[in-house]
């Protein structure tokens, strides 16, 4: 089983850190609006939109190591096993034969960081798409390949 | 090249007559409005009597383009595509291959009766909606494209698979093959060898009074909630004089009420809402499914219904993707069970109604019977899911009865005269039971050529899914079924109605089963897939 680059940590805390500022945000105009009752209960106006944006980055930062350390995929005879997930986990097999196409994805940040995601599709309605984060550009490319060989070499069967 | 139904123009260059007159009402009479409020300028009658020159221009116009859109839109069924070209600025020509097309649907609402035209729509497994619509052609031609679909493509699918077969017999005699090939398709175009239709079932009035009855469209809430406005004294008489007796208030004042009056309104007010719900869904599903009939045509299944509203349909049964059982608790009191079958047609909006009931309602060993007939379809034996995963159930229910109890307590401490908070408590009895229901009617077989799937007290629900339809097999598990050792299994498959509906789910199985199971899935598709080649060749 393969592991993901490190890196990818810092993608998800960036994630994590943007949705804790967009929460504490909102949270401290909510303060604002109250502000006077807030001066009378003796908090500072911008306290809890600091701590909401603190405890979001924390759990932010849990999850994103938590989700790191078990996220694993493979290229198994038949098919693309995937493992991931920290509350719920969740392992996906996708069998080559059902492989629609396979993109591989750079965002901006990604490209900072020098990674790249593989993204796979399949005519399925649910997981319709499986994506493969935090991969070095090289072995997205590589593994690109590969799913497109092992695609065509298991005959496109008529799926629909 | 041909033309949709002269009708269509008529009512185009009504449509878009009507909006083009309306646009300059609106854009004048608010914009001299709003300029007169912000610039002071006085436009006087002016602006009704530009109205009366710019209205009809843009009212002709209008009528114009609508004009236009029928007359740039032509369409054409030729022996392995259905083509058309559309649009008046921009234009889209398109060709769908018949083999991939999945549903041929016929929809008529009332004035296209009285017209005698009908919409036509053809599904493929690509894109986001609707891949051809043809609004509107005379009902005969909507039929005649239904049937030359069906046919061409059984023609066009039986000569490919003559092909690998010619190709052997070439080396021994290959002067009187070839003729012969093409004499088989010939035959097949010109006598219609899907042939016949071949009738499956048709509903009975006792069997459209059970659907009426069993089947519950929760549609129908929102269209009593939008009807009641409509009918506010009557609404109100008539809640009012059912709570009096529980301890209601005597007048719709709420203002003055007390607080456990409400409470008595509301939990009145709900049932009335529910079985006036009922009523109206009732009227709307036989009215829906009147003269259901479902017949074969030879690989296909055509179905017809509707008394106000007309639809037909068919579904190459070739691309059925599950077969799903569904008996709701009435349903399964009075032995009757439904099914449907979904392909992988319907996207975005129209997957909503994406399933189409094979059967609306029927006494089960008719129904199991036509699945039987349809698929690999098998009433089997299930494998319930450990004792321990009813007990999670048990949990869960007593948790949220709890959490109520805690949100109506804070509530009591609040809102004065409000002391009837510890009501609920008497949900708890209900807990034990409703667990173990919930547990007995979840199960999963694993059959020679289907996985089947089955959950749902209120609304039971048996899936039958080919292993030769599995997309990917996904295991998954949350915290609290990881402590309990238990997963659940997701087969996926292209059927599209699961976007909306369930996806097929074997819930809370052991973990070690579930990940074994999913090996064996894995296995059977390959197995299946490389069978089927063999079987082809």
């Amino acid at each position: 089983m393969e592991a993901l680059h490190a890196r990818i940590r810092i993608r998800w805390v960036l994630r994590a850190l943007i949705g804790a500022v967009v929460l504490a945000g909102v949270v401290t105009v909510g303060a604002v609006f109250f502000e006077e009752q807030l001066v009378d209960a003796g908090v500072p106006t911008f306290l809890p939109g600091a701590l909401v944006a603190a405890l979001g980055l924390l759990l932010g930062t849990a999850h994103a190591v938590l989700l790191y350390r078990d996220w694993r995929f493979e290229l198994q005879d038949d098919a693309l096993y995937l493992e991931r997930g920290v509350l719920t986990r969740v392992e996906t097999a996708v069998p080559y034969v059902r492989v629609q196409h396979v993109d591989t994805r750079r965002s901006p940040v990604d490209r900072a960081l020098g990674l790249s995601s593989v993204v796979i599709y399949t005519a399925g309605s649910r997981g319709a798409d499986v994506t493969v984060p935090g991969l070095t550009p090289e072995r997205a490319k590589r593994l690109r390949n590969e799913l497109r060989e092992l695609a065509v070499e298991s005959e496109p069967e008529d799926a629909v | 090249m041909k033309r949709l139904h002269a009708v269509t123009g008529v009512v185009r260059a009504l449509q878009y007559g009507v909006n083009g007159l309306s646009v300059p009402f609106f854009v004048l009479l608010v914009g001299s409005t709003g300029l007169e409020a912000a610039l002071g300028i006085d436009f006087g009658g002016s602006v009704i009597d530009l109205l009366f020159v710019v209205a009809p221009l843009f009212g002709l116009l209008g009528a114009g383009y609508g004009v236009a859109t029928y007359l740039r839109f032509e369409y054409e069924l030729t022996p392995d595509t259905f083509d058309f070209a559309a649009g008046v600025v921009g234009r889209t020509e398109r060709e769908i291959p018949l083999r991939r097309i999945q549903n041929v649907d016929i929809s008529q609402s009332l004035w296209h009766r009285l017209f005698g035209v009908a919409v036509v729509r053809i599904e493929t497994a690509g894109g986001g909606g609707t891949e051809a619509q043809l609004s509107v052609v005379s009902l005969a031609e909507a039929n005649r494209l239904q049937r030359e679909i069906r046919e061409r493509r059984n023609s066009s699918q039986r000569a490919t698979e003559a092909e690998p077969a010619a190709a052997e017999a070439d080396g021994e005699a290959p002067a009187a093959d070839a003729p012969t090939g093409a004499s088989t398709t010939d035959g097949a175009a010109s006598t219609g060898d899907s042939g016949p239709l071949e009738p499956l079932f048709t509903i009975t009035p006792i069997e459209l009074v059970v659907l009426s009855l069993t089947r519950f469209r929760p549609g129908a809430i929102v269209l009593v909630i939008i009807g009641l406005p409509v009918l506010p004294e009557l609404a109100g008489e008539v809640l009012l004089a059912t709570a009096d007796p529980f301890g209601g208030p005597e007048t719709m004042a709420l203002f003055e009420a007390t607080a456990d009056e409400l409470l008595v309104l509301a939990v009145v007010s709900l049932p009335l809402l529910l079985v006036s719900s009922y009523l109206v869904s009732g009227v709307l599903s036989a009215a829906g499914y009147y003269g259901f009939q479902l017949a074969r045509s030879g690989t296909d299944l055509v179905y017809e219904r509707g008394l106000v509203q007309r639809y037909s349909g068919s579904i190459p049964s070739d691309k059925i993707q599950t077969v799903t059982l569904r008996e709701s608790l009435p349903m399964r009191l009075l032995g009757y069970a439904a099914l449907d079958v979904e392909t992988a047609g319907y996207a975005g909006q129209r997957a909503e109604q994406g399933s189409q009931s094979a059967i609306p309602v029927a006494e089960r060993s008719r129904v199991v019977e036509l699945a039987r007939d349809l698929g690999e379809f098998s009433d089997p034996d299930f494998e319930r899911p450990p004792r321990r995963a009813r007990r999670r159930y048990a949990v869960r229910y007593g948790l949220v009865v709890a959490g109520l109890l805690a949100v109506l307590y804070a509530a009591s401490t609040v809102v004065a005269g409000f002391t009837l908070w510890y009501l609920p408590a008497v949900l708890f009895l209900g807990v034990p039971p409703a667990a173990h229901l919930k547990w007995t009617n979840r199960g999963y077989y694993v059959g020679e050529q289907t996985v089947v799937v089955r959950t749902g007290f209120w609304r039971r629900r048996t899936q039958v899914v080919p292993y030769y339809r599995l997309q990917t097999v996904i295991r998954q598990a949350t915290v609290f079924q990881r402590r309990l050792a238990l997963a659940s299994l997701v087969v996926d498959t292209a059927s599209s109605s699961t976007l909306v509906r369930s996806t097929p789910t074997a819930f809370d199985i052991d973990a070690g089963t579930a990940a074994s199971l999913q090996r064996t899935l894995r296995d059977r598709l390959h197995l299946e897939l490389h069978g089927r080649e063999r079987r082809e060749n």
